[in-house]
């Protein structure tokens, strides 16, 4: 059963709204005391214009451009800290607009031999559909959406199966993102920290929910 | 089937950035030229990587990195990862004792002691009855191949209440409070 061979876990924080890229520098986080100083002279700074900000932390990625933000996490030890960390950032960035909110959770899975591999493929998407007209057919993603959602939030929920990300170095990798999205109701202004309220308000539901459709999912496929 | 436009509105991780990849790729190519520039009229050696060019028109800070050694593609990450949230419940001479809540399991309560020495000198600055701390243990994979078994530590860095946030937050109680209808 694949669930058995989960790799590794990472999660993705995306905000869209209206940002100002050149404000977020590991420096100013540090200034407030919201990453260590250390961290903020070892950043690895990519690009910082008024237009587009990209740097990485020993732990967290940022990339900002006027109407999205996005953090990238791959140690599973620092999913907290990253969530502290926006929620203080834009604590201070008060009345910034943000219109809506994605927790990414994505697992890895290694799966051990290439049939099984395949067999997850053809499980989600038979592949006889096609084999008339292709000739050895592969399932490369497949995305499914909840919209709208169970909880009645506004939002929707989209889960994306695709191959893992080469860094990962597994050969047949599974990586499997649920992606829990929120957004204000329509006509609604962000002017309350409605969406980061909602952040930490829904954390651990958006983890566990996340949870449970992986692993739902694994079990009708076994 | 989805309609086209959710993509608009699309929170899900980009693999890698393609929206701004243009951007990116424009900004650095006006760099380069500007920093090519700098090369060639001060005389700085191309091979030297830790040189930061900082383009005043541009706004631009760009790291060149270096033909012999291209950034890594390969990212660090952990597995089999236990983590628990701890609170410092008191405080001595040499350590701490905290009450941990597992954040793997949820559930499960416990009580551990945890010496200065775990902490790094940024982190202990931190501690004090009540501050709250993320524990976490695992096998680190580094971006060399390298996998090591770490136990990691960090303490919260969370923004304090102004009287303003009190303000808000009791006018939003109260808002709360007046929009509850009782029944009969």
């Amino acid at each position: 059963m694949i669930k058995e061979y989960l790799h590794s876990k990472s999660m993705t924080l995306v905000f869209l709204g209206d940002f100002n890229p050149i404000l977020f520098q590991p420096l100013w986080f540090a200034e407030k005391k919201l990453i260590m100083e250390g961290e903020a002279q070892q950043a690895d700074i990519e690009i910082l214009h008024p237009n587009l900000t990209k740097f990485k932390l020993d732990w967290v990625e940022f990339e900002i451009n006027p109407g999205r933000l996005e953090m990238k996490i791959s140690k599973e030890p620092f999913f907290e800290p990253a969530r502290d960390l926006i929620v203080g950032i834009f604590k201070y960035l008060k009345g910034t607009p943000i219109r809506s909110l994605g927790i990414n959770h994505t697992k890895n899975f290694s799966v051990p031999t290439r049939e099984m591999y395949y067999d997850f493929g053809n499980k989600l998407v038979p592949l006889a559909l096609w084999s008339n007209f292709m000739d050895d057919p592969r399932v490369n993603i497949v995305e499914i959406l909840e919209k709208p959602r169970k909880d009645k939030l506004p939002g929707m929920i989209r889960v994306r199966i695709t191959p893992t990300l080469p860094h990962l170095n597994i050969q047949f990798g599974v990586s499997m993102n649920v992606n829990d999205h929120y957004q204000l109701e329509e006509g609604r202004k962000d002017r309350e920290g409605e969406i980061l309220n909602t952040l930490v308000m829904q954390w651990d539901y958006s983890k566990t929910r996340s949870d449970e459709i992986v692993d739902s999912l694994l079990e009708k496929l076994n | 089937m989805s309609s086209i436009n959710e993509s608009i509105t699309n929170t899900t991780t980009s693999y890698p950035f393609p929206e701004s990849e243009n951007q990116f790729s424009k900004i650095v190519d006006d760099s380069l030229q500007s920093f090519i520039e700098t090369i060639r009229y001060n005389r700085i050696s191309e091979n030297d990587e830790d040189i930061w060019k900082y383009d005043r028109d541009l706004k631009v800070r760009i790291k060149p990195y270096s033909f012999a050694n291209p950034p890594s593609s390969r990212k660090s990450f952990y597995t089999k990862t236990q983590k628990w949230v701890g609170y410092v419940t008191e405080i001595k001479r040499e350590s701490f004792n905290a009450k941990l809540t597992d954040l793997t399991t949820k559930g499960t309560n416990e009580n551990t002691e945890f010496d200065f020495d775990e902490i790094t000198d940024e982190d202990k600055k931190l501690i004090q009855v009540g501050s709250a701390f993320y524990w976490s243990i695992g096998y680190l994979h580094s971006e060399n191949g390298q996998i090591t078994k770490e136990s990691l530590i960090r303490f919260q860095r969370a923004v304090e209440f102004t009287n303003e946030d009190n303000d808000e937050a009791l006018e939003r109680a109260q808002s709360l409070i007046r929009s509850l209808k009782w029944e009969k």
